[in-house]
């Protein structure tokens, strides 16, 4: 297969999922419209985007089962869920069977983060360690730094989403991106270059993937599109989001890297 | 005696000709665990084989082996049975909070269904909860029905929720209707606009508990109102509680009273449930 030159190889970061589909009643959203697994197959296969990775959406809490079904489906798609702490290791063993490679902590819409330090958390994260799974964090930036610090202790590797989404009037101050820019040479941490539509403008997103590519390196930077772009489903496409990896990384070569082998040997592997 | 002659020898005629399947039984040991305060507690043990060895002996070829409430969700020994013999199906007694995982091994085995009893229950729960849409949803996608029992005067409170879920929906015993009311019960008319409505169907079973001469009522308005395609036939065998009163070929007559011709009898006594159940 010959990839169009200059596209990412690995979408790591969309969402599936259908109308009729059960809401938890925290939902911070309410789609527009379904973004079902033949929609978000045929949007890469416009754009010449060969593998994927889902990540669970927060406002169907922990039914994961359409994700699951798509992963089953198909082999160029693989997904994180959102489980409880308590969940069984046989079912995770299953769902690892099936195409599932992390759990989400989707903190940024909770008042109140759950305690990692609990017995119940540390066992947990034991859990996904011994799986060799990630543990994919999306909170905002002020709220980063004691959760990486109890994630980075159990050993996990951790995936944090969208730039570590910065405070908006800090951009690469705010503590919880220098938090990760310290704690990427752990070797174990990733950073998601993906929806800089959310961040507060187009030069923070440069700002931080300039920083980031400077500590971190190719090796540690992921791109996603954030597809169905939710909130923004009508201001942003997905040619704009490949363009932005164009914008925050200028090196053909790392961008290369970020869109291929960094992704591939972190959810493929 | 002359008309119960007549039925007899056409239950008998039917039976041995055509397909059989008896769409609600149990079985059970004496030492399983049961409930505090069960609703029954039956003292001997009922089990497939010897429910197989009546199934044979009526000309019954397949099954559906219901979740009896004193065992709660200890579905274990039903699904043994079930992994046995190909000709049984089951419904399972199971938290709303069941991982897909487990309900999917249990299809494996041959469970089809889930029972949900508000019979005894005082307060029915909130179905509307992410917790029990979740679970709906789940059945709903492995193409699993609800097996809903349910006093009639209560089926309009929790009707909507099942529906709004789209899942498929068995109701038990003709849907229990108010003795008092009978077919004017407002139970039994929501039933029949569900049945209507095409994912409902309803077990003619248990005519021994409501009364014989009630239910040949309820039938003959269910199939006057919705026709023969949503009517399964259950026995209820070992009729827990009715043990010596009751025989099985009783519970095929209770229902042949009512049947009008051949082709509703093949549908009720056997082809529905074949297609609900078995395909």
């Amino acid at each position: 297969m010959t990839l169009p030159a200059d596209i990412p190889a690995v979408d790591c970061h969309a969402h599936v999922y259908t109308l009729d589909m059960p809401m938890s009643g925290e939902a911070w959203h309410k789609p527009p419209a379904d973004a079902t697994t033949e929609q978000y197959l045929q949007t890469l296969d416009d754009h010449g985007v060969g593998y994927a990775v889902m990540a669970a959406a927060s406002i169907y809490g922990d039914y994961n089962d359409y994700m699951i079904e798509a992963t089953r489906k198909h082999k160029r798609l693989r997904t994180t869920v959102i489980v409880e702490p308590t969940t069984d290791p046989y079912v995770l063993r299953q769902m690892r069977d099936d195409g599932v490679v992390g759990v989400r902590l989707q903190w940024r819409s909770l008042k109140t983060t759950p305690d990692l330090s609990s017995p119940e958390y540390q066992r947990f994260l034991r859990r996904v360690r011994d799986l060799d799974w990630h543990v994919q964090l999306h909170d905002e930036g002020a709220r980063l730094p004691p959760a990486i610090a109890l994630l980075e202790a159990a050993g996990v590797k951790l995936v944090i989403d969208h730039f570590g989404r910065p405070t908006a009037d800090l951009g690469t101050a705010c503590p919880g991106f220098q938090t990760i820019l310290k704690t990427v040479a752990n070797g174990r941490t990733w950073v998601k270059l993906s929806a800089g539509f959310r961040l507060k403008s187009p030069q923070v997103a440069v700002d931080c993937a300039r920083g980031l590519l400077a500590h971190a390196g190719p090796e540690r930077l992921l791109w996603g599109s954030d597809w169905p772009f939710a909130a923004f489903e009508s201001s942003m496409h997905y040619q704009a989001a490949i363009d932005g990896l164009k914008a925050w990384v200028p090196d053909a070569q790392a961008r290369q890297r970020i869109g291929g082998e960094t992704a591939f040997k972190l959810y493929f592997a | 005696m002359a008309e119960s002659g007549k039925v007899v020898q056409a239950v008998a005629g039917y039976v041995t000709r055509a397909l059989v399947v008896d769409a609600h039984a149990h079985v059970f040991t004496h030492d399983m665990p049961v409930l505090a305060n069960p609703r029954h507690n039956p003292k001997y043990a009922f089990t497939p084989e010897h429910y197989l060895a009546i199934m044979d002996a009526h000309g019954v070829q397949f099954a559906v082996l219901a979740a009896g409430s004193p065992w709660a969700d200890y579905n274990d020994y039903m699904i043994a049975a079930l992994r046995r013999h190909k000709r049984l199906r089951g419904t399972v007694i199971v938290e709303p909070s069941v991982e897909r995982y487990t309900l999917e091994a249990m299809a494996r085995d041959g469970v089809v269904g889930v029972r949900i009893s508000f019979i005894t229950a005082k307060e029915i729960p909130d179905l509307t909860t992410f917790a029990w849409r979740r679970f709906l949803r789940r059945l709903r996608d492995l193409d699993w029905h609800v097996h809903l029992h349910i006093d009639g005067p209560r089926l309009p409170q929790v009707l909507p929720a099942f529906e709004a879920a789209g899942v498929k929906l068995v109701l038990d015993h003709y849907g229990r209707p108010d003795p008092d009311q009978g077919i004017a019960c407002a139970g039994f008319q929501a039933m029949l606009r569900a049945i209507e409505r095409g994912r409902t169907w309803v077990k003619v079973s248990a005519g021994y508990r409501l009364g014989e001469e009630r239910v040949a009522a309820y039938g003959r308005e269910l199939l006057r109102v919705v026709g023969p395609d949503r009517l399964l036939w259950g026995s209820d065998c070992p009729f827990v509680g009715d043990e010596e009163a009751t025989t099985y070929r009783r519970t095929m007559e209770t229902v042949d009273a009512w049947m009008p011709d051949d082709a509703t009898r093949r549908k009720v006594f056997g082809e529905n449930a074949l297609k609900l159940y078995f395909s």
